[in-house]
Order: C-alpha cells, then sequence, then structure tokens
C-alpha cells in the first residue's frame, strides 16, 4: 500500500475542503481499487502557504496537491494565463479558456515542476462585495477595492478604482471599519465568510473565475501502472465534475442567499442585488483587454517568449481575443 | 503514522530539552526534524527553508516590530517616567496608596506596548525606586509590578495576539477589541485586591502622604497625554477605518517620533539604541515563529492534532469541560514554558480541537492570553517575576512569588468571567467591526 | 563586568551596524506606510503592493537581527533550572546549546540557499508587485548566512573552552542573566534621570 500525501484546499472554504474533497479522498481506495494510505489535510492547516504550490510539488513533499493558481503562478506566470481577470465572465466561457488551455497547461506543469495535471476547476466567479451604494461599473470610480492578483489590480484601476492590497484575515474587518470600500470574491466565500453583515451591494460581474486545480507529483504518479493510471484518473474526473457542479449551483444559491432570496446552504442576508447590465460587462472586456493582458503578456514573456502566442492560439483563439 | 503515544514522548522531550537550557527555537526546530525524518521523509525535512520563507515574509506579523519600536520610543523618550509620577498623583490617595500607580502606570503603558516583559521592565525600573523608604510591603510592591505587567499582552496591542491571529487566521483587528474590556476588568481586579487587601491590614501600604499642590498636579496631567494620544492614533485608526492593525503600528511610531522629536528628547543615540532593542526582540521572537511554524507544517502532515482531536472527540467532552481541561494543562505548562513558546508551540495541537468544538477563535485567544499572562507570573519559568527580582537586586525571589499570588487568583477569576459571560471579550469586536 | 568574549569583540560591532540599518529601514517601512494610510483615506491613491514590502522587511531583518541577538545573547533560553546544576554540567549544557544553535543556524541558512536557486531557476516574481524574488530573498539569504557564520564561530569557541577546561565558559555562554539585561535597562533609566535633571 502506498501513502497518497495531499493538501487540499483552504479549511475556511468549507464546502470544497470537507464537502467535496475529504469524502473524495476517503474514497478514493475503493473508487480505484488500489491499496493506498489517505492523508488528507486542508493547506492552512498544515501551515502551506498558497504561493508554495509548485515547488512543494516539485519537491515531493505532497504528493497531491490542491492548488490555487492565481497565487501559485508567482512561481510561473504562465498558469495564470488559464483565467486572467476580466477574460472569462461566465462559466460557458470559461469553460472553453479552460479546455483550451488545459494540454499546454499540463506540459509546462510537467516540464518545469516535475507535476501533472488531474483537475481544473473554478472556485466560482468573482464578484463584487461593496459597503457604498454602487449601481453599475461607473460607480467603482474612487472606490477602494481589495485586490489579490496584479493583473485584478491593472483591471481596477482601469475602471477608476484603487486597488488595495490586504491580507485575508484582515478583509472582514477591514470591509466593515470602511478602510476599504469592496472586496472581490465568489459568492459561496463571500457568504461563507459573512461577508453581507458589513457590506450592502452585491454585484455579480465576475472579473474572474478563481480557477484552481489538483496536480500530482510526477515521480509518484508514475510509481503507477498504465492501467492504475487510468483508474486514478478517472476517479479525478468525478472529482473534477463535483467542483464544477458546486461552483455552479453553489453560486446560484449563495447569491440568492445574499440577497434575500430563497436559500438553501449558504446563510440568508439581504444585500442589494445589482444586475450589471450589457454595458458594464463591455467595460470590464475593454479594461482587461486594455490593462490586464498587456501585464500579464511583459510578464509571462519575460519567462517565455512563446507565451502570449500560446495563449493567443489556444485561451485567445478559444475566446476570440487576441494580445498583441 | 505516528500515534498518540509518539505524540506525548515528543512533548515530553520538548519540556525537557528546554529544561537544560537549551535555546527554545532550537528545540521546537529539533523535535519537528526528527518528526520529519523519521515519520515523513527527506522532502518535508528539506522543506524548512520554503516554510522558513514563507513564515516570516508575513505582512500581519510586520506588527511585532514595528510595536516594538513603538514602545522603546516611549520609554527612551522619557515618557512613561513622567506618565507614572502623574498617575501617582491622583491614584496615591487611594487606599494602597502608591501600589495602584503600579497598576495604572503597566495599564496606560500596555496601551502603547505590546509586550508584556517589557511593561514590566519598564515600570518596575520607574516604579521600584519610588518605593523606596516608605514603609510598603515589599511583596505587595514587588507583585502588583510582576502582575500588572502582564496586561502588556491583553490590553491591545499585543505581540502574542499578533502571532496568535498569524497562525490561526483570525483578524488581529478583532482580537484587539476583544481584548479591552477583559484588559480594564482585570486593572479593576487588580485594584480591587489592593483595596481590600489595605483595608485588612493597613500595613501593607506606606503611611498616607501629603497630596502635591493641586495645580502641580493638574500642571502634571499634561504628563499622561503622550500614551493617550498615541494609543489614541493607533486604535482610532484601525477602528474609524483608516488602517489595518498592522498599519496602525506604522501610525503609532511616526507619532512616537512626532513626540520625541516636539519634547526634544530625539538624538542618534537613543534612536540607534531603540533600534538595537527592536532588531534584538524581532529576531528573538522570529527565530521561535518560524520554528512555531515549521513544527506546525510537520506534525499536521503527521497527523497529531487529528489524532488528538479524535481522542478528545472520543471523551465527549463538552466545550466548557475542555476550557476546564485547557486551564489546567496552561497552568501546568505555563509553569514550566517560555510564555511565547507555550502559546506558539500549542497553537498547532489545541487550536484544531477549538475548531472542531466549535469555540470561537477569537474569545478563545483572549483565553490563551490571559493563561499567557499567567505563565509570567508562575514559578519556576515566570519571566516577569525574574525581571523585577533582577531590578531589584536584592532579597529572594520568593518575596516576588508570594507578592505575585492574590494578583494570580485575579486572573483566574477573570477567566472564571470570560468563561461565564463570553460577551466580556466578544461584544466589543462584534459592536465594533459587525 | 565578566571578561569580553574575543568573538563577541569581533562579531558584536558588525553586527550592530547591520542591525541599526535596518533599524532605520524598519523606520522607514513605517513612515511610508503611514503615507499610505493617509493617502489612501484623503487622497485615494494606494501604493501597490506596500504590504509585500512590509513582509521582506520583516524577513530580512529576523535574518539579519538573528547575529546581533546571538551576540547578545538574546535567544531564549530557559536558565532556573541549569543555574541550580554543578558548574560541570553547565559547562556541557552550554556548549552544547551553543553547537545546537549553530547545526540550526548553518541549517538554516543552507536551505535558504535551496530555496534562492529555485526562485532564480524559475524567474519567481513577487506576488503583488511582480519584481523579481531574487532580490529580497538574496538579503534573507546573507542574513542567514552570516547567522550561521557567526553561530559556528561561537560553538567552536566553546568547545574549544570545553576541552581545554577554560574557567571562563560558564561566563561566555551561560544564559543571559536577568541581572545582565537589566544592567542596560537601568543605565538608561539613569540617563533619562539625568537629562531631566538638567532640563529642570
Ligand atoms: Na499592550
Ligand atoms: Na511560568
Amino acid at each position: 500500500p502506498t501513502t497518497m500525501r495531499i493538501a487540499g484546499n483552504f479549511s475556511s472554504s468549507v464546502a470544497h475542503s470537507e464537502g467535496i474533497e475529504r469524502p473524495f479522498f476517503a474514497g478514493l481506495p475503493a473508487a480505484t481499487g488500489l491499496p493506498l494510505t489517505i492523508n488528507f489535510n486542508p493547506m492552512d492547516v498544515v501551515n502551506v502557504k498558497a504561493d508554495d504550490a509548485l515547488r512543494l510539488l516539485r519537491s515531493g513533499a505532497f504528493d497531491v496537491m490542491s492548488v490555487q493558481i492565481g497565487q501559485a503562478s508567482r512561481d510561473d506566470p504562465f498558469f495564470e494565463g488559464i483565467d486572467l481577470a476580466g477574460v472569462s465572465t461566465n462559466f460557458p466561457d470559461l469553460r472553453k479558456a479552460i479546455d483550451a488551455y488545459r494540454q499546454v497547461f499540463d506540459e509546462r506543469l510537467q516540464k518545469k515542476f516535475n507535476a501533472k495535471v488531474l483537475t481544473l476547476w473554478p472556485f466560482g466567479p468573482q464578484v463584487f462585495y461593496c459597503r457604498k451604494p454602487v449601481a453599475s461599473v461607473a460607480d467603482f470610480n474612487g472606490l477602494k477595492i481589495r485586490s489579490f492578483t496584479p493583473t485584478m489590480s491593472a483591471m481596477l484601476q482601469k475602471l477608476g478604482a484603487t486597488p488595495v492590497t490586504l491580507s485575508f484575515s484582515e478583509v472582514y474587518t477591514s470591509l466593515g471599519s470602511g478602510v476599504v470600500d469592496c472586496g472581490v470574491t465568489s459568492p459561496n466565500s463571500g457568504n461563507t465568510g459573512k461577508w453581507p453583515e458589513v457590506t450592502t451591494h452585491y454585484i455579480p460581474l465576475a472579473v474572474s473565475g478563481s480557477v484552481q486545480g489538483h496536480f500530482i507529483n510526477l515521480a509518484y504518479w508514475n510509481k503507477f501502472s498504465p492501467a492504475e493510471q487510468a483508474k486514478i484518473e478517472a476517479a479525478f474526473k468525478t472529482l473534477e465534475q463535483k467542483m464544477w457542479d458546486y461552483a455552479v449551483t453553489g453560486t446560484e444559491d449563495s447569491q440568492s442567499c445574499n440577497t434575500g432570496g430563497p436559500c438553501k446552504n449558504g446563510q440568508p442576508f439581504k444585500m442589494t442585488l445589482v444586475t450589471p447590465t450589457a454595458d458594464d460587462a463591455a467595460k470590464i472586456a475593454a479594461a482587461s483587454a486594455a490593462s490586464a493582458l498587456p501585464l500579464w503578456r511583459d510578464a509571462c514573456n519575460k519567462i517565455d517568449p512563446q507565451c502570449s502566442a500560446t495563449w493567443n492560439a489556444t485561451v485567445g483563439a478559444a475566446r476570440g481575443l487576441k494580445i498583441d | 503514522m505516528a500515534d498518540l503515544w509518539a505524540a506525548g514522548v515528543g512533548f515530553l522531550l520538548l519540556i525537557v530539552l528546554m529544561g537544560l537550557g537549551l535555546h527554545v527555537a532550537f528545540v521546537m526546530f529539533a523535535l519537528s526534524i526528527a518528526g520529519a525524518a523519521f515519520y515523513l521523509g527527506a522532502p518535508i525535512v528539506m522543506e524548512y527553508g520554503t516554510q522558513n520563507w514563507s513564515s516570516t515574509n508575513n505582512f500581519v506579523l510586520v506588527a511585532v516590530p514595528l510595536f516594538v519600536l513603538l514602545g522603546e520610543l516611549l520609554v527612551r523618550g522619557g515618557f512613561t517616567d513622567r506618565m507614572y509620577r502623574s498617575l501617582s498623583d491622583w491614584l496615591a490617595p487611594l487606599p494602597g496608596g502608591l501600589l495602584h500607580s503600579n497598576i495604572g502606570a503597566s495599564a496606560l503603558f500596555a496601551a502603547v506596548s505590546g509586550s508584556s516583559v517589557a511593561t514590566a521592565a519598564t515600570i518596575g525600573t520607574v516604579a521600584l525606586p519610588a518605593f523606596d523608604k516608605r514603609g510598603y510591603d515589599q511583596r505587595m510592591v514587588l507583585g502588583s509590578i510582576a502582575a500588572g505587567a502582564t496586561l502588556g499582552i491583553l490590553i491591545p496591542p499585543s505581540i502574542n495576539m499578533i502571532i496568535y491571529g498569524a497562525m490561526t487566521n483570525t483578524s488581529v483587528g478583532r482580537l484587539y477589541a476583544a481584548g479591552v474590556l477583559p484588559g480594564l476588568v482585570l486593572t479593576a481586579l487588580f485594584m480591587g485586591v489592593i483595596v481590600v487587601a489595605c483595608r485588612l491590614k493597613p500595613a501593607l501600604a506606606g503611611p498616607p502622604e501629603p497630596s502635591a499642590p493641586l495645580a502641580d498636579k493638574l500642571r502634571r496631567l499634561v504628563d499622561l497625554a503622550p500614551p493617550l494620544v498615541v494609543f489614541g492614533f493607533v486604535m482610532g485608526s484601525i477602528y474609524a477605518g483608516w488602517a489595518t492593525p498592522t498599519e496602525s503600528a506604522a501610525l503609532g511610531i511616526v507619532v512616537s517620533l512626532a513626540l520625541c522629536a516636539g519634547y526634544g528628547r530625539l538624538n542618534l543615540r537613543m534612536l540607534h539604541e531603540s533600534f538595537l532593542s527592536t532588531l534584538s526582540i524581532t529576531a528573538m521572537i522570529m527565530l521561535i515563529a518560524a520554528a512555531a511554524f515549521y513544527l506546525n507544517f510537520v506534525i499536521g502532515i503527521m497527523g497529531i492534532p487529528t489524532l488528538l482531536t479524535a481522542f478528545v472527540s472520543s471523551l465527549q467532552a463538552s466545550p466548557g469541560q475542555m476550557i476546564l481541561i485547557l486551564l489546567v494543562f496552561y497552568l501546568i505548562l505555563g509553569c514550566f514554558l517560555d510564555a511565547l513558546a507555550m502559546v506558539v508551540g500549542t497553537i498547532p495541537i489545541v487550536f484544531p480541537l477549538i475548531v472542531a468544538l466549535k469555540i470561537d477563535p477569537v474569545w478563545f485567544g483572549i483565553f490563551l492570553v490571559i493563561m499567557a499572562e499567567l505563565a509570567l507570573i508562575t514559578p519556576p519559568v515566570g519571566m516577569n517575576l525574574y525581571v523585577v527580582q533582577g531590578i531589584r537586586k536584592s532579597g529572594s525571589i520568593t518575596d516576588v512569588i508570594v507578592g505575585v499570588l492574590p494578583f494570580l487568583f485575579m486572573m483566574l477569576l477573570l477567566v472564571l468571567l470570560i468563561w461565564i459571560w463570553p460577551a466580556l471579550a466578544l461584544w466589543l469586536p462584534t459592536r465594533a467591526m459587525g | 563586568m565578566p571578561p569580553a568574549n574575543p568573538i563577541s569583540r569581533v562579531v558584536e560591532p558588525v553586527a550592530r551596524v547591520v542591525a541599526i540599518v535596518f533599524g532605520y529601514t524598519i523606520l522607514l517601512y513605517s513612515v511610508a506606510l503611514s503615507v499610505e494610510i493617509v493617502g489612501r483615506k484623503l487622497f485615494n491613491t494606494s501604493f501597490k503592493g506596500i504590504d509585500e514590502v512590509g513582509g521582506f522587511v520583516l524577513a530580512i531583518s529576523a535574518a539579519v537581527g538573528a547575529s546581533y541577538t546571538m551576540a547578545m545573547r538574546g535567544h531564549t533560553r530557559v536558565d532556573v533550572f541549569l543555574v541550580r546544576m554543578p558548574k560541570a554540567a553547565q559547562r556541557v549544557l552550554n556548549t552544547l546549546a551553543m553547537v545546537s544553535m549553530a547545526a540550526f543556524a548553518a541549517f538554516a541558512g543552507i536551505r535558504s540557499i535551496a530555496v534562492l536557486q529555485e526562485t532564480l531557476e524559475f524567474g519567481s516574481t513577487s506576488s503583488n508587485l511582480q519584481q523579481p524574488l531574487w532580490i529580497p530573498q538574496a538579503m534573507w539569504v546573507v542574513g542567514l548566512g552570516l547567522f550561521g557564520v557567526i553561530a559556528t564561530a561561537y560553538a567552536a569557541h566553546a568547545v574549544w573552552l570545553l576541552a581545554t577546561s577554560d574557567p571562563r565558559l560558564n561566563a561566555f555562554y551561560g544564559p543571559l542573566t536577568v541581572d545582565d539585561e537589566l544592567e542596560s535597562e537601568l543605565a538608561s533609566l539613569e540617563a533619562r534621570q539625568a537629562e531631566e535633571v538638567v532640563r529642570g
């Protein structure tokens, strides 16, 4: 029997970590028929920082990791290309982008970080929770908005907002006291973290899908026979599907819970729902094209001159976009 | 896989090796490495570098050097000395006289200092000479300083709260707010026990002193302003929505620096001395913190917290019983461990229990800080006892130990109070930040 | 005053200068952070990634400060049991404390080099500012390397004193007694009071 050591999603994302991952990994030996001993811990419980994911996978410190791609891109901006701010603002578009990028993504992961893709899925659309009345994207002008990636900061700045970087543990209190006016997170995370207690306006304008993945250390992977690998891959396909399903249904439920609608699994709140118009979506897309994409191009091409060309041929082609 | 016996042996080794006088940071590091090498393999051992970078490259913890520097500037700027004198003007008429100044000055200095040991050293050096030939009971004097100084980590700002917040992802802003009322209650309890003791046995306090002329007292009242102004900027900026707790520390430094300059106390020598103290204390704390973060990483993967949580759940203890067990656990542990080492060394195993029992992490943070305060004044290992004894430079340490006893009971009473009324800790953070 | 440790006579002045430099860095950083607070509230501007810089300042300060703390014998040790043991046992334990600290510091230093190597290999950039990560990490490595070298020198010296039955071992490498620590505290108080008197 082989031990499989796993660093899972943040324990604060209860639905992902406890609701889906823990039971999935507990059932993995049965599902694959392999004599695996499972060692599963949410990454924050074992003091693992999301930024270090690719290094920890490469060294074999963990066999399988749940990776926050945005943060792990510190070690290679190429990966962030799967989900740049403002590129895919709904699930069907995001699905197309991920499918298009998957192969080049996996190749690079194998070559550079000694790891392989098992799943790729969105945490959920990254939406705005504001403590000030906002009716449209135009109202972001002059607001302080908490941002956590450089491309998001660039896009927010383009929209006239002031991006502010804060550590996650202080976001709730900073929204409460007014250090920032808006925070960006997924409907699920915001609901679980009780952000509606300290904000009033909910704006479901997805700036990104916050794509995550489960990656496996390649040396560990190669210990299995092709037949065993097929079983493992099949099992992880079901995990990927569960994560996608949750992103869709959980998002709907949390959004409804946040804004006083029917509420199944989340906590009910009464935020004002601000429905974005087509004009708003267009403004987001324009801001992204003008700021986030060039910023990412410069960072990524520095590491790999083919970077933006690869992106144009994959995500760009799938989404009808081009980085010059 | 490790079992609870291995964990127990490791824990015992932790205490024995620390008792042998090896460096606290090394002991935590060595046990982590041993656990990793024995149970988890080379990659986890080698990961120390990545862990060390990622745990010390931490914005929340920047507040540690900032608050140390802030306290150093105020002490070396001479503000504490004058603050003590002015407080004495007003508190000395109470039954117990100057003893109240020790508590009051500790509480006020605590409002700008993040460390109890710093508070003990500062208030001790300022206060002890004032008691020469005044006929106070030595033990009461020493006890009131050693115990009063523990307020340094309960009344915000607090280095222990910052580190707890960083290790458990709890908002430092909420922890600060939660510490205010218990801090004030403990100050009142300390003063109360002095009043009661001195009523029962007037010989404990010196003879009543002629009050200074009211004009002088009023004139010296301005000496209370500098620490209050700094506190106002630090806490005010957090709750008025200007700054996060870490950022507020920076504002405190700039204000202190301005005060030092305004009072003509700013010079290169005091600035450099403040820097040296700050770097020295920061490096000491961060070396221990980094080892504790790595310990968390290793024993987490070893599954020890999970095993322990399962074991405790099998006992079916209620949260109340759990707190009682932890109270005894920390009281005993606090006798033998350095207070900071105790907090950071036990968070990896105890915090998962707290989460599993659905105990509020902010409330538990306050509980843990009070237990750390107790650890500072319980023998044989109690830093504040030795600091105060060291300033005194004569007599036996027993005087200090006996002197803190009445105050120690007040701390236990405070634990009981926050246990019965969790709102004592949680009302203000809920009120202040939703 | 006990006889001065010959290693400290070399180490302390260097470590002191480095510590003061980083003291200024911390001061400068707090000024920048204050400007950020005011600028954000009043003028709606924000230095992106100033929190990230703070993390770097802390990691580097803690690394470079470790040497000065070592020279000042400031790293926490529990001394209550130790000081009650026979002098011969103290000699062994004090040597052990120095040797184990050196092993710790050397390991930390060596592993930090591996972190820097990976950063250089990947061309990693900092998460918010997207500046090369090797710059702060290289300073961190130098700080930890210095700590490793200094701790090793102290350990070698302690072993030598133990081997040659030198009576000064416990005075040099015993835990700093509270008396020693308060010496400076009281000196500082006296200095403040003297100033007070001068000012009237
Ligand atoms: Na304090
Ligand atoms: Na103690």
